[in-house]
């Protein structure tokens, strides 16, 4: 048998399972990477992340996953069964370090980790010697990629990170870089824990508070958890400062030991996703294998002479499985073949859509689920069709075979509606949640917002530049700010002066400037906006919002805060603040997790890391213009001005790249559906010319011809659609659980993507029948 | 109740033009029976479809019951021959999916009988045809004489003015042929016209006149 012959479907058998393959097994691929996300992390069954937990009288318990930093080696040295125990925190990131020549070099993450970090993220150090360089103030060790980008020859050499341009850190060592499946991906420069205090104030040694460090501890392998639980247990009663805790309003406080296996999968985002696009890939994978075998089944009409004449002749059985196994094994290989050239040349966009490069997601990680799925799909196109064929009756040897297989074509059909509309409907959920997160309310405008990113300057020159922006015509208002809004902010706790109890965690935007009202386009419900400070300095007095001023008067009974003095932890007793106004509540953070904790921002332009600068109009002239000034005053500095928008849509990079891989699924799947639905209706269109021939002559028109293809493909159609509905908005419902903000699920948008399907069926239909309705039937009795 | 004038019929590809009738003139008067005869290759097939309104000719006229139907487009052609026609084939073209009586029943529900109406009237002709005892039967499961007198069946169920009939012994015994003649004569005395294309001078002889083709043209009319 010609696996190529002409008339067996072999080109569209190749074009779907290509379709299918190269969707179906890098979206599986992708999974695979979640499930072995971290694998770094070596006798993972025994390490485990310290968690904090905090409890306020009558509030809930809270639990995060940063600590301070002391805890890590106190348990390390205190409890018996922990063999090692490390601790990070991020720095700098997304920004250039200037090397000793004077050369920049733009790097991921520069992050501070104790000597402890490679003995539990495991990794190749390839030069120096890692313990003493990460416990040696002023040294770092940078990944080989970074290195590479240097130029290689870098150990020994200094350098000076863009946004702390007078402190110089010596690399002394490279390791080799983190699988892009790790949380350590990014992780370009590791500086030694002990050079914290040069870039930040110094919380090492803390037992609470400044929780800002990732802490983890590997455990002996007898180790018994309720011990070790107990343990850790009674050492925090003994050195945590408990008087201080109750004075501040807390009932409890500690930290609890919590697994890392598996840790990925239990994230509630990654596990939709995974979920979706483990769906997404099954659906394609057997959209892809029905289409096979619907092709098949269509093309026996061509067939089964050729198959009951070898038969005749004493072929046996087994020659037809093997021949078809043959056939399909062909078919997989040009269509593997045509996939791999596919992903070479969208080696790009399947990156950016993956988070990931092709050559990991095909890696030895994935190669034996890739294998398997291809086995599956060998034989699932190989048995079947071989089944069929061996049992093609001998008698078609001398007649015309015209068995219709009609309900094995249908039932095949069926499933393909059945995850098109699927599909059809996640798609329409995402796309309107991802619509919605770009342009629901935040409660501020920043339609025509910019910003700098201004971490490389000082204070002065901050302020200098804002002010300098803000004299070109094409601006409105500027303001310095120490956050985006759109950023997720520290906590701070909030106190009434002279009284230890702590009220309240707020988000603390800490500085902006006056101006930041009008920039952002916030509401003063009460009282007034900042004053500008002039200069680099700031003003004991903030802004706060409606949550801020409700929660207050719930806490402390304080009915109107304005004109109240206030403490935040910060900056402590000695700097009471004082409200001057309150803004309308927005949307801080992103829509993906909900800000629930009340908002405050102090006057000033200290620390401040933005310069926010509405315009008259978003143009590419008039970021130019910002632009050209920023390079002109400040040449050295790299200064970068960008759209505002771009920031929020990257908070919701995730959810884009998931509509993506839907949206991408979704067409796959449909032109799959599309190509066995056309195949279908053509090889009936086929068998039945002179059953339709029939009744035209007996009086039927060319539109009842083609309604009785279509009320035969509705019959099983609408069946499929109402179930695809219904797992698509069940599928949806998943989906949804990661927002914290959601679009409704409404019920005419899924009739409408019903509809949608239906109309596309109809469409194929018609235009597929429309050849033999309108042709003269006697010329298909004459085929007869 | 037909009248041709010059009907001309010419089948065209990209390299080839066949002409396949010359230039009929010819008239069927309501009630009677015709045979048209010929060689093989000599239109009648092509001149019946043309009366069927199955296809419309290249050139001429075809009036049908004083109407011009030979330049219809294909929808009105089958509501024309909705009800008005039956065709009866050499083949039977019977529909191998439906049953006897389904298959009967067809043209009737094309012609949006009502279906106690149309029960009535399939109950009856198949009395009249004597296959009520294969009411349920489909048609692979029936002798060529059955299925051909259920393809008759299906063609005067409708009660048409005109009968097309392509060679309609040409797959049966004589017995059987016989019976398929003697039925058509029978309806052709209650006063359906017919016309029949035939090889056979025996089946012709059933009819009241005869029409002669050669080449795509009327070469001698002969009346009985």
């Amino acid at each position: 048998m010609n696996p190529f012959a002409k008339g067996q479907g072999a080109f569209i058998k190749i074009t779907s399972l290509t379709v299918g393959l190269t969707v179906g097994l890098v979206l599986l691929a992708k999974v695979q990477l979640e499930r072995n996300y971290d694998r770094c992390i070596v006798d993972k069954e025994h390490v485990y992340e310290l968690q904090e937990t905090m409890q306020r009288a009558g509030e809930e318990l809270e639990q995060h996953g940063c600590t301070s930093g002391g805890i890590a080696p106190v348990l390390a040295e205190e409890i018996p069964e922990v063999v090692t125990a490390t601790r990070y925190t991020a720095q700098f990131g997304e920004e250039k370090l200037t090397l000793e020549d004077g050369s920049r070099h733009y790097f991921e993450q520069a992050v501070f980790a104790d000597s402890c970090f490679f003995d539990i993220f495991v990794t190749s150090t390839l030069v120096g010697e890692a313990k003493q360089i990460l416990s040696t103030a002023g040294q770092c060790m940078i990944s080989r990629r970074l290195s590479e980008k240097m130029g290689g020859e870098v150990v020994g050499q200094t350098f000076c990170f863009a946004s702390a341009p007078q402190k110089p850190m010596t690399i002394c060592g490279i390791y080799e870089d983190y699988p892009e499946n790790s949380t350590f991906a990014r992780f370009d420069i590791l500086m030694s824990m002990p050079s914290v205090g040069t870039y930040a104030w110094d919380g090492t040694e803390n037992l609470i508070g400044n929780d800002r460090y990732h802490s983890y501890v590997r455990l002996r392998s007898d180790a018994d958890m309720e011990k070790v639980r107990s343990e850790v247990k009674q050492l925090l009663q003994r050195i945590l400062p408990w008087e201080d805790l109750k004075q501040s309003g807390y009932t409890d406080a500690g930290y609890v030991l919590v697994s890392v296996e598996g840790s990925r999968m239990k994230d509630t985002t990654v596990r939709t996703t995974c979920i979706i696009l483990a769906v997404v890939a099954l659906v394609m994978l057997f959209t892809a294998v029905m289409n096979y075998i619907l092709v098949v089944i269509s093309s026996l009409v061509g067939r089964a002479r050729q198959v009951a004449v070898r038969k005749v002749l004493g072929a046996p059985h087994r020659e037809f499985f093997l021949g078809s196994i043959g056939e399909a094994a062909l078919h997989l290989l040009a269509a593997l073949a045509l996939m791999s050239l596919l992903l070479y040349v969208g080696q790009d966009l399947t990156s950016d859509l993956l988070g990931v490069s092709v050559t990991t997601l095909f890696s030895r990680q994935t190669f034996t689920v890739l294998l398997a799925v291809c086995l599956i799909v060998l034989l699932s196109c190989g048995i079947l069709p071989g089944f069929i064929l061996s049992r093609i009756p001998l008698a078609y040897a001398y007649r015309l075979y015209s068995e219709s297989k009609r309900m094995w074509k249908l039932s095949l059909l069926a499933f393909q509606f059945v995850l098109t509309t699927m599909l059809l409907c996640v798609l329409t959920t995402i796309y309107r949640q991802y619509h919605y997160m770009l342009n629901t309310d935040m409660g501020y405008q920043y339609d025509e917002v910019a910003y700098v990113n201004v971490s490389a300057l000082h204070g002065d020159s901050i302020y200098s530049l804002a002010r300098e922006i803000e004299n070109l015509p094409c601006v409105e208002k500027t303001a310095a700010a120490y956050s985006l809004f759109c950023e997720r902010q520290s906590g701070d706790n909030v106190l009434v002066p002279g009284n230890p109890q702590e009220l309240f965690n707020c988000a603390n935007m800490f500085f902006a400037e006056g101006g930041l009202v009008e920039t952002m386009g916030l509401q003063i419900v009460r009282g007034r906006d900042f004053e500008r400070v002039n200069h680099k300095g700031w003003q004991p007095e903030m802004l706060v919002d409606e949550h801020f001023a409700q929660k207050m008067k719930e806490v402390a009974g304080i009915d109107d805060v304005v004109g109240q003095q206030f403490v935040n932890s910060s900056l402590g007793n000695q700097y009471p603040l004082t409200v001057v106004g309150i803004v309308k509540d927005f949307k801080m953070g992103s829509l993906v997790s909900r800000e629930e904790r009340p908002i405050m921002v102090v006057n000033g332009n200290v620390f401040t890391h933005y310069i926010m600068l509405k315009l008259q109009r978003i143009t590419p002239e008039n970021l130019a213009t910002v632009q050209q000034l920023c390079d002109h005053l400040y040449p050295d500095a790299e200064l970068n001005v960008k759209l505002y928008s771009n920031e929020m849509a990257d908070q919701y990079q995730e959810t884009q790249r998931t509509r993506d891989l839907v949206m991408i699924g979704c067409l796959a799947s449909l032109l799959i559906t599309l190509i066995g639905l056309i195949g279908y209706v053509r090889d009936e269109v086929q068998r039945r010319s002179r059953e339709l021939a029939i009744r035209k002559v007996v009086g039927a028109t060319e539109s009842e011809v083609q309604l009785l293809f279509a009320r035969s493909i509705a019959v099983i159609a609408l069946p499929s659609i109402a179930l695809g509905i219904v797992l698509g908005w069940y599928l949806s419902t998943l989906l949804m659980q990661q927002f914290a903000y959601k679009v409704p699920l409404l019920w005419y948008v899924f009739a409408a993507d019903a509809l949608a399907v239906i109309l596309i069926i109809a469409a194929i239909v018609f235009i597929q029948t429309r050849r033999v309705a309108n042709d003269n039937p006697v010329e298909y009795l004459k085929k007869e | 109740m037909i009248k041709l004038k010059n009907i001309k019929k010419v089948f065209r590809t990209d390299v080839v033009e066949t002409t396949a009738l010359g230039g009929i003139n010819m008239e069927v008067k309501d009630g009677e029976f015709v045979a048209i005869m010929g060689p093989s290759g000599c239109g009648k097939s092509t001149l019946l479809n043309i009366l069927g309104l199955l296809d419309n000719p290249t050139e001429g006229e075809y009036w049908l019951d004083n109407v011009e139907v030979g330049k219809l487009k294909e929808r009105q052609r089958t509501l024309t021959r909705r009800g008005q026609i039956g065709f009866v084939f050499q083949s039977f073209n019977l529909i191998d999916e439906l049953t006897v009586e389904q298959n009967i029943e067809l043209p009737l529900k094309y012609l949006g009988v009502p279906a106690a109406e149309r029960k009535e009237r399939v109950t009856e002709i198949m009395r009249r045809m004597a296959i009520s005892h294969r009411a349920s039967h489909y048609p692979q499961q029936l002798s060529g004489g059955q299925q051909q007198r259920v393809a008759i069946a299906r063609a005067v169920v409708v009660r048409p003015k005109l009968v097309l009939a392509d060679e309609p012994t040409g797959n049966l015994d004589s017995k059987n042929g016989k019976e398929v003649m003697d039925l058509l004569t029978q309806l052709n005395a209650e006063g359906t016209t017919v016309v029949m294309v035939t090889h056979s001078q025996h089946d012709a002889s059933f009819a009241t006149r005869t029409i002669n083709l050669l080449d795509g043209m009327v070469v001698e009319k002969t009346l009985l």
